[in-house]
């Protein structure tokens, strides 16, 4: 895989994820600039605002399962201002998009501090996903209940 | 005895206070009639009035956040910690 696939890959990501937002009522926005923030979702009715970080990946198979590779800049992971952000983790298998893993920034923040999770290279961690039926796994934590987790994100009636 | 992290977030108009999910359980543990937030948000119209430690804003926020006064606090904390991921410091504050 090129590098230049995986900007084809990433964006085919991030319009992934706008769409399930559109689908669930929230609108969408993206920054003209690029500042870190990937995605605004927006609930027009009051203003309220949520930024959202869409990782992509392919994924690699294994023998009961497959895997993913994420990376994020650690200064932004700890970088913890009044508007929420949210780290959506989709892959890629089979032609068809994994369900994302939604999970708050202090969430994330606080499986790295406590948890251990991922590797630490340089300024940035390095996650590793392994999907198994009904299961992800990031260094042996459980990350199940991330799975689609749009309690964040209700459906928004028009 | 023990020591509670606070994360301090400084921003263009202010100040952001946040706690991690297992410090609010911890909290909760330590107080169960408490009902710890996620952050607070301290907002300025002008920059001045920003030194943090210097105003000491950082009582301020105890019963907001933690959802715990200074005197409760004081009978089981030893220190509040305010690490600021921007510039890497902590400062220890006895509550």
């Amino acid at each position: 895989m090129t590098k230049k696939f995986n900007h084809y890959l990433g964006k085919a990501g991030h319009l992934a994820i706008m769409s399930e937002f559109l689908i669930r009522g929230w609108n969408v926005a993206i920054p003209e600039v690029d500042i870190g923030d990937d995605i605004f979702v927006v609930e027009d009715e009051n203003g309220t605002m949520k930024r959202v970080q869409v990782k992509t990946s392919s994924t690699t198979i294994r023998k009961n399962s497959y895997s993913a590779q994420y990376q994020i800049p650690l200064k932004q992971l700890q970088k913890i201002s009044q508007s929420p952000v949210y780290y959506i983790f989709i892959a890629r298998k089979d032609d068809t998009w994994t369900k994302p893993l939604i999970i708050p920034q202090v969430q994330l923040l606080d499986e790295f501090a406590k948890n251990n999770i991922g590797t630490q290279h340089k300024d940035y961690i390095n996650l590793y996903f392994s999907y198994s039926e009904n299961k992800v796994e990031c260094s042996g934590q459980d990350f199940t209940k991330y799975i689609a987790d749009y309690t964040d994100f209700p459906v928004i009636e028009h | 005895m023990s020591a509670i992290r606070i994360i301090v977030y400084k921003e263009m108009d202010g100040f952001t206070f946040s706690l991690l999910p297992s410090v609010r359980d911890y909290i909760k543990n330590l107080f169960p009639e408490s009902h710890p937030a996620a952050r607070v948000h301290i907002g300025y119209d002008t920059a001045s009035g920003f030194d943090l430690l210097q105003s000491g804003i950082e009582r301020q926020i105890y019963p907001t956040l933690l959802g715990v006064d200074k005197e409760q606090l004081k009978k089981q904390v030893d220190n509040i910690e305010f690490i600021n991921y921007q510039t890497g410091k902590i400062e220890k504050v006895n509550p």
